[in-house]
């Protein structure tokens, strides 16, 4: 559980960063004359914290097999683009299917994004292990 | 039961030997216990008992109550239970991977990422074990200090 919710926190950083990112780019793209409030800093977080959510109702004690640690990824972000793109149109039921789209792309985009540093952060820790396996056989 | 101990000179000549009409549970469970002490243990194929040295285990797991002993061409059931197992080799290369898997660092060949960003260990018999979460840090601080 500890390392659940040290991965589950990291996790919850990574996509705080890169929903604020691609906040940024959607944005510049879709209403570049828009003005917000300091209101709008609270909704990485807030999206941030949502996208966890589905983390933790999936958190199971047995060890997953990679294809089904993978079923379950899938799982995760079909969850996660009901729940954001539910909350946006329940907010704004006037949104262009569009925007929606723009939307979905993006969660994708996100969830894309934190896989990809995770990954890379393996792969950087098998590559250091091989090194030193080789040093020790060799 | 009589217990005798007997000083030797040198710890070549260590040994224990057990003198019973008929090698029951209690027998068994007190030569295992020698055995496992050494680098030998005792696996079983279909009730038949072999000894196979601990080098020669690539990595043992826990299935359901069941402790199976992997080698390069056998799969024996070992009497013991898996934490035991960890206690009383966790000197001698062995570490845990998983719940249910504990590894031979000697025999591991190769790391990779596995597509949910877990480790996996490919062994020298070609089989891949998923090293879980909660072990990958001491594993890998363990290979890391040699």
């Amino acid at each position: 559980m500890k390392e659940f919710l040290k991965m589950q926190a990291r996790n919850f950083l990574l996509c705080c960063f890169f929903i604020a990112i691609d906040m940024g780019i959607v944005g510049l793209v879709l209403s570049p004359d828009a003005k917000f409030g300091y209101e709008v800093l609270f909704v990485p977080p807030i999206y941030a914290f949502l996208c966890m959510l589905p983390s933790f109702f999936m958190y199971s004690k047995k060890e997953l097999s990679p294809k089904r640690a993978v079923i379950g990824r899938i799982l995760q972000i079909i969850t996660i683009e009901a729940i954001v793109l539910g909350i946006i149109i329940s907010q704004q039921p006037n949104t262009s299917r569009f925007d929606i789209l723009i939307i979905g792309a993006s969660i994708l985009v996100v969830f894309g994004a934190v896989w990809l540093v995770n990954f890379l952060r393996a792969r950087s820790d098998a590559k250091e292990l091989n090194e030193k396996l080789k040093k020790m056989s060799g | 039961m009589r217990v005798d101990v007997k000083n030797v000179p040198s710890a070549e000549d260590e040994r224990v030997v057990l003198e019973c009409v008929e090698l029951t549970e209690d027998f068994r469970d007190i030569r295992e216990y020698a055995l496992m002490k050494g680098n030998m243990l005792t696996g079983y194929i279909d009730d038949a008992a072999f000894q196979l040295g601990l080098p020669d285990v690539i990595y043992f797991e826990a299935v359901g109550e069941l402790v199976f002993a992997y080698t390069e061409n056998e799969v024996y059931e070992i009497k013991s239970r898996l934490y035991e197992i960890e206690q009383n080799y966790s000197e001698q290369m062995f570490m845990r991977c998983s719940k249910s898997i504990i590894a031979n660092i000697s025999k591991i060949e190769s790391f990779r990422p596995a597509p949910d960003t877990r480790l996996i260990a490919k062994m020298k018999n070609g089989e891949e074990i998923v090293i879980s979460r909660m072990y990958a840090k001491s594993l890998k601080q363990r290979i890391l200090e040699g």
